[in-house]
């Protein structure tokens, strides 16, 4: 009898401080949760006024770039817009590798795919004191202001000074910079018209009617093979349209 | 022991980082910078008081049986918890010590504590005994980051100390340069130990 019981009474107390411990960490997450989601928003708020001063707000592009084409994850495209609701530009978050990880870079471009602004978030795990240079503009970012890409490193052959001893970081923000252009423009984002009426709860969400992108993601494709599966009729027409692009 | 007396202890006496050689890893690894080594060791002095406290008022419940898997839940439930209150308002600090703050939890010190300390004595003396190792790992981490923050980059708690042409010694900021400053530190600190026990 003792053996089956002693397990059960072990398993029992476990079991019981588990419990008292998750009510504990589920109330410390319910107070902190809203706090830490506001500190998330900010500090996005705060890069994307860095690398393009000018704006007064920013809109989130719901849904329409996450391109990982250039084997560097290019995501969150930003409106950036004046006081008068006019577009000026577009951010965008490249992801490109460093030395420590993955180096978060958010790359600020106006109309005409001109860089305004390039910020190296802390959200990175270079080393102190050398690439973790970078999030500071003064030493690095700062280059890349007017410039146009594809840029590079002075080293190969460029016109960015590389941070002294940390070039795999320098080498990985100007490839972050490169792809976020890339994307941006493959993906028709420049020139694109925003309708302000299509802002919705603060995103931007692509209207229907736009003429796909050239290189459409698979995801996409796959959504809309789903939803045109549910109406048969629809899918027919959508074909025929597709033939005759 | 009076209540000092621990609290010293574990600050010096028996300073985990140097005498006791425990918490390597995160000393090697977070010692790099003067604001990451505070901010590191006042974390991991938080958790370890608060598990040291909550250990020493179960210690009588707990079945010895099952004790280190108790131990580690509620190291655990500590370390999370801090982690989120460090990033609701100290998100800076959070984020430049990345995946060390959730290591914490697997940290030799505060289970080497528990185990030696916190389940043989009281809770207030577990509580003093949680603060003098959590100091004294922060002595442990500071010391380490101030040699290799002055000597690699040239900073001190970021701010330049040498104008912005000084060229650091790279090495000192790199793993090398840990395992170099760790070696050289607790030789002179032996050192010293020696001399005293003769005299």
């Amino acid at each position: 009898m003792n053996s089956i019981k002693e397990p059960l009474k072990l398993g029992g107390i476990l079991g019981a401080i588990a419990l008292v411990l998750a009510i504990l960490l589920s109330y410390v997450n319910s107070i902190t949760a809203e706090k830490i989601d506001a500190v998330n928003a900010q500090a996005v708020q705060d890069g994307l006024r860095e690398v393009m001063p000018e704006a007064k707000q920013f809109v989130l592009m719901d849904g329409s770039v996450n391109d990982n084409s250039y084997g560097i994850e290019v995501s969150d495209v930003y409106i950036a817009m004046d006081n008068d609701e006019h577009v000026i530009g577009y951010c965008a978050t490249a992801l490109p590798n460093g030395y420590g990880g993955k180096v978060e870079t958010i790359v600020g471009m106006n109309m005409d795919a001109v860089i305004t602004g390039v910020k190296v978030t802390n959200n990175m795990s270079e080393t102190p004191g050398l690439g973790a240079k970078a999030t500071k503009k003064e030493n690095y970012t700062y280059q890349f202001e007017g410039k146009t890409a594809p840029l590079a490193v002075k080293k190969d052959g460029g016109e960015i000074d590389a941070i002294t001893s940390a070039t795999i970081t320098s080498r990985a923000v100007v490839s972050g910079v490169n792809a976020a252009v890339e994307v941006m423009k493959a993906n028709n984002i420049f020139g694109s018209y925003i309708d302000s009426n299509e802002i919705i709860d603060g995103k931007y969400v692509m209207p229907a009617e736009k003429p796909e992108p050239e290189q459409p993601e698979e995801g996409e494709e796959a959504t809309e093979a789903a939803e045109n599966a549910e109406t048969g009729e629809q899918t027919e027409e959508q074909t025929e349209v597709r033939e005759n692009e | 022991m009076s209540k000092i007396g621990i609290f010293f202890n574990g600050l010096f006496k028996e300073n985990p980082s140097f005498v006791q050689i425990l918490g390597m890893c995160p000393l090697l690894a977070v010692s790099t910078s003067m604001s990451n080594a505070i901010g590191m060791g006042l974390t991991a002095t938080v958790v370890l008081m608060c598990s040291n406290a909550v250990i020493s008022l179960l210690r009588k419940l707990i079945p010895s049986k099952i004790r280190i898997a108790s131990y580690i839940i509620i190291i655990a439930a500590f370390v999370t918890m801090m982690q989120m209150l460090l990033k609701a308002y100290v998100p800076a600090l959070d984020k430049s010590l990345g995946v060390f703050i959730p290591l914490i939890v697997v940290n030799c010190i505060i289970l080497a504590r528990a185990e030696a300390f916190a389940s043989k004595n009281g809770i207030i003396d577990s509580i003093f005994d949680g603060a003098g190792m959590g100091l004294g790992f922060t002595l442990g981490l500071s010391t380490l980051a101030a040699i290799r923050e002055i000597l690699g980059a040239g900073q001190f708690f970021g701010i330049d100390l040498f104008g912005k042409n000084f060229q650091g010694i790279n090495l000192m900021i790199m793993a090398p340069g840990g395992f170099l400053t760790l070696g050289i530190v607790i030789g002179i600190i032996q050192l010293i130990r020696i001399k005293g026990g003769k005299n």
